[in-house]
């Protein structure tokens, strides 16, 4: 039997590196703002966990899963692709294959830099639903709204505008916040970032 | 045979009882604004189920103050 906690449990598969952080930021916010839980790898630093092991089980917790495959360069030090996106994405697609009847429910956004190059690294995944956010945070944000409003017909999220004047409100308070808590904005780690848009929406009303 | 009365405004108001009426526009329009208040207020923001190098309540705090920080320097303006 489904939580109201794994139908509103949304799973981010994206890359971590510093690059990225304005797109996950975005795509962070944007979960809450919806009414959903944004859910990822970085959640826990636990290192008595086997990672894959964290992985599969909050794959597991998720019923919605935003995967963004747009990180196909050569690593710089040792000149090979990184494939763990990938590979969530494929754990995440054969637990809504192979799973139970709540897995089976799974729904997902693919995200990439840019339309259809995915044709050409893994066209395999064709027939899923594959939005390009261009590199653009409030692309991004539009395009989790629409796919979040449609997979989960919920009728209380609001618009992809309201959102993004939203976000952009609370960019302008994070250094403050950061201040406060005697934080520099770059070691602000996923957890923070998560608690901090929640209680801002919160204390917000969700307005602004 | 089915016995069937009409009760009138008249008849109802001597018994002590009101008859009811169509939704006036006032009213139409009341249940429209609770509909749209509605739709927002049950979107949920849910509390961030972990927390990072900072306690939940440092967070709040910190939240709370840029928030009354930023309103009042648009005050200000």
């Amino acid at each position: 039997m489904a939580t109201s906690s794994y139908n509103s449990s949304v799973f981010i598969n994206c890359p971590f590196d510093d690059a990225f952080v304005p797109i996950r930021n975005a795509i962070v916010f944007a979960i809450y703002d919806c009414g959903f839980i944004p859910r990822c790898a970085l959640e826990e630093d636990n290192g008595g966990n086997v990672r894959f092991d964290k992985i599969q089980r909050i794959i597991a917790e998720c019923k919605f899963g935003v995967h963004d495959i747009s990180r196909t360069e050569l690593d710089a030090h040792n000149n090979l692709p990184r494939f763990n996106m990938p590979l969530e994405l494929g754990v995440f697609l054969g637990a809504k294959r192979y799973g139970g009847p709540d897995q089976r429910r799974k729904n997902c956004l693919i995200l990439d830099r840019e339309q259809y190059r995915y044709q050409q690294f893994i066209s395999d995944v064709a027939g899923q639903d594959i939005r390009s956010h261009n590199g653009e945070p409030q692309r991004a944000i539009g395009l989790i709204r629409a796919w979040l409003s449609d997979a989960s017909e919920r009728r209380t999220i609001p618009g992809g505008r309201d959102i993004t004047r939203r976000y952009e409100a609370f960019c302008k308070d994070l250094p403050e916040i950061c201040r406060n808590v005697r934080l520099d904005i770059d070691e602000v780690t996923f957890n923070d970032f998560s608690v901090f848009a929640s209680d801002w929406l919160r204390e917000n009303d969700a307005k602004v | 045979m089915t016995d069937v009365k009409v009760l009138t405004k008249a008849v109802a108001s001597k018994a002590g009882k009101t008859l009811g009426t169509s939704s006036s526009a006032k009213e139409k329009s009341a249940a429209a604004k609770t509909l749209a208040k509605l739709s927002v207020a049950t979107r949920k923001v849910h509390v961030a189920p972990k927390t990072g190098s900072v306690s939940r309540a440092a967070a709040r705090s910190a939240v709370k103050k840029a928030i009354v920080s930023r309103n009042l320097d648009s005050g200000k303006k």
